[in-house]
């Protein structure tokens, strides 16, 4: 199976727990104490990296 | 060794020694010691958290897995931790913080048992003590081998500076001590990429030098069998990733040392933020050595990192180096030492051995000093075959811990016979798999499928169980 195959279905997964975490975690914290923001940076990260590489 | 790079080493083990020592006076209850009285700051959770996970042997390992297979090599930091430190951070972490447990086969305990438990306690115990005399031996070569130290010299100064702060202080010590060796490991890591990337002629020049194979993270297994890319997806991310972040005692009990709730959360999120740079210390410096070594194919790949310390840095910056493969043993060292303690007085200790819960300090203090104890011991009866069949033997409950771990939170109806089941059923499929020379990226997978239905399976068929709390 092609790796681009791979690629795509990490991609889901990371938008799938993306919008689980924001969903679970909740507006608990404000500001930078608000750990939705830290988590869409990560998978914004991860994903920017895996379709680059 | 130069004079300069030898009084960085000095310096650096003298402040880890410093702020051992200090914190160690702190300790008065046996709270303080393995929960470091629930005063850890994220921060230093998170640091703790990566340092511990990053051996001397795995920076040596890793930046020559990236010398041989290229950025893939970065699936471990990457497929490998984040995901797993997210569901971590948001769902598990906090419920074990809130719960007040103490370890991993306690949490078990209360779902499935003292069957379940005792057996993963002692497992776990053996294990740990088996790896300090490994992490401890394997860097004693590699010392003489890179600095010239005595083997002897090396293991020694180890084990009696981090048995001094880690008996003493406990998870504190251990904690903020990290946090100094976390960032001298950071600080020596990205300083090689960075001098190596302009020695190189900047990234262009290196994206262009290396083979296009090098810069793919995502390989099929005709490409390259050591990193099939559903064995990377299904099998470290899925399983085994999950397995050591949520089910390994040496870090999920960092985490419940936290302040507060918010704490452990986000020592795991933050953590992750981490990982996604180690690749840049350790990674980067792999694949730069096809460009900057001459004679770089015939080069063996655990000489790399040794060889670019010695070509890019100058007298003084190569003692930081230096310095950071000390921190990553004894941060390793100290972290396995602390949590076999753990696991020893509260899983083992006080419910088979009828132990008073008053004793537990002094009990938590002599088992730290009996592990590291127990891994000089085993170490040189541990090299090469024997640790690689126990290590082997380890991964088959890696499996069945995680399916025990996520049903034991996620599942009401799981019980003492679907536990049992699901450790039985997924030990003996890991079992089979390992016997068919199936890649153990794939075992994992297998075996937590086999775990999965046996705890389905068993949970179901004990209908007269009561349900667990």
């Amino acid at each position: 199976m092609s790796p681009l195959v791979g690629t795509v279905l990490l991609s889901c997964g990371y938008i799938a727990l993306l919008l689980w975490a924001l969903r679970t975690e909740g507006r608990t914290r404000s500001g930078w104490r608000d750990l939705r923001w830290w988590i869409t940076a990560l998978v914004a990260i991860q994903l920017l990296l895996y379709w680059w590489f | 060794m130069h004079w300069i790079d030898t009084l960085v080493i000095a310096g650096y083990l003298a402040l880890t020694f410093g702020v051992g020592v200090y914190l160690a006076m702190r300790v008065k209850t046996s709270e303080d010691f393995f929960l470091a009285g629930r005063r850890l700051p994220f921060w230093a959770i998170a640091m703790s958290l990566v340092v511990s996970d990053i051996g001397a042997l795995e920076m040596i390992g890793g930046t020559g897995g990236a010398f041989r297979h290229g950025i893939a090599q970065a699936n471990y930091e990457w497929i490998g931790c984040v995901p797993a430190m997210i569901v971590g951070g948001i769902l598990f972490i906090p419920l074990f913080w809130k719960l007040g447990i103490q370890s991993v086969p306690e949490f078990l305990g209360t779902r499935f048992g003292s069957l379940v438990r005792s057996i993963l306690a002692i497992v776990w115990v053996l294990f740990l003590g088996a790896a300090v005399g490994v992490f401890l031996q394997a860097a004693a070569t590699m010392f003489t081998s890179i600095l010239g130290w005595d083997r002897w010299f090396t293991i020694l100064l180890v084990t009696g500076l981090v048995s001094i702060y880690t008996v003493g202080g406990g998870l504190g010590a251990v904690v903020f001590t990290d946090v100094i060796q976390c960032a001298v490991l950071f600080i020596g890591g990205i300083l090689l990429a960075v001098l190596g990337l302009i020695e190189a002629g900047g990234l262009r020049a290196v994206t262009e030098a290396v083979p296009a194979q090098h810069l793919r993270l995502l390989l099929s297994a005709e490409e390259n069998p050591d990193f099939p890319w559903t064995g990377v997806l299904f099998g470290l991310g899925l399983v085994l990733s999950p397995a050591y972040w949520l089910g390994n005692q040496a870090i999920v009990q960092r985490t419940l040392g936290a302040a507060s709730e918010w704490d452990a959360k986000a020592s795991m999120v933050f953590g992750a933020i981490l990982k996604t740079i180690v690749p840049l210390a350790f990674v980067v410096p792999g694949i730069l050595g096809l460009v900057l070594i001459t004679g770089a194919e015939s080069m063996a790949p655990d000489e790399v990192y040794p060889q670019l310390i010695r070509q890019l840095l100058p007298v003084g910056l190569r003692g930081v180096l230096y310095a950071a493969f000390l921190a990553a043993l004894m941060s390793s060292v100290d972290s396995y030492a602390n949590s076999a303690a753990t696991i020893f007085t509260r899983d083992i200790y006080q419910p088979l051995l009828g132990g008073r819960p008053d004793r537990a300090l002094v009990v938590g203090r002599l088992a730290s000093l009996g592990t590291i104890a127990l891994g000089l011991a085993l170490g040189p009866l541990l090299e090469g075959d024997i640790y690689e069949t126990f290590q082997t033997l380890l991964s088959f409950f890696q499996g069945p811990t995680l399916v025990l771990l996520v049903a034991g939170v996620l599942w009401p109806r799981a019980n003492q016979t679907g536990g049992m089941s699901a450790l039985a059923l997924g030990i003996a499929t890991a079992i089979i798999a390992h016997w068919f020379d199936v890649h153990f990226l794939h075992v994992a997978l297998f075996s937590m499928i086999a775990a999965s239905i046996g705890m389905v399976g068993g949970s179901l068929a004990d209908s007269k169980s009561r349900r667990s709390q």
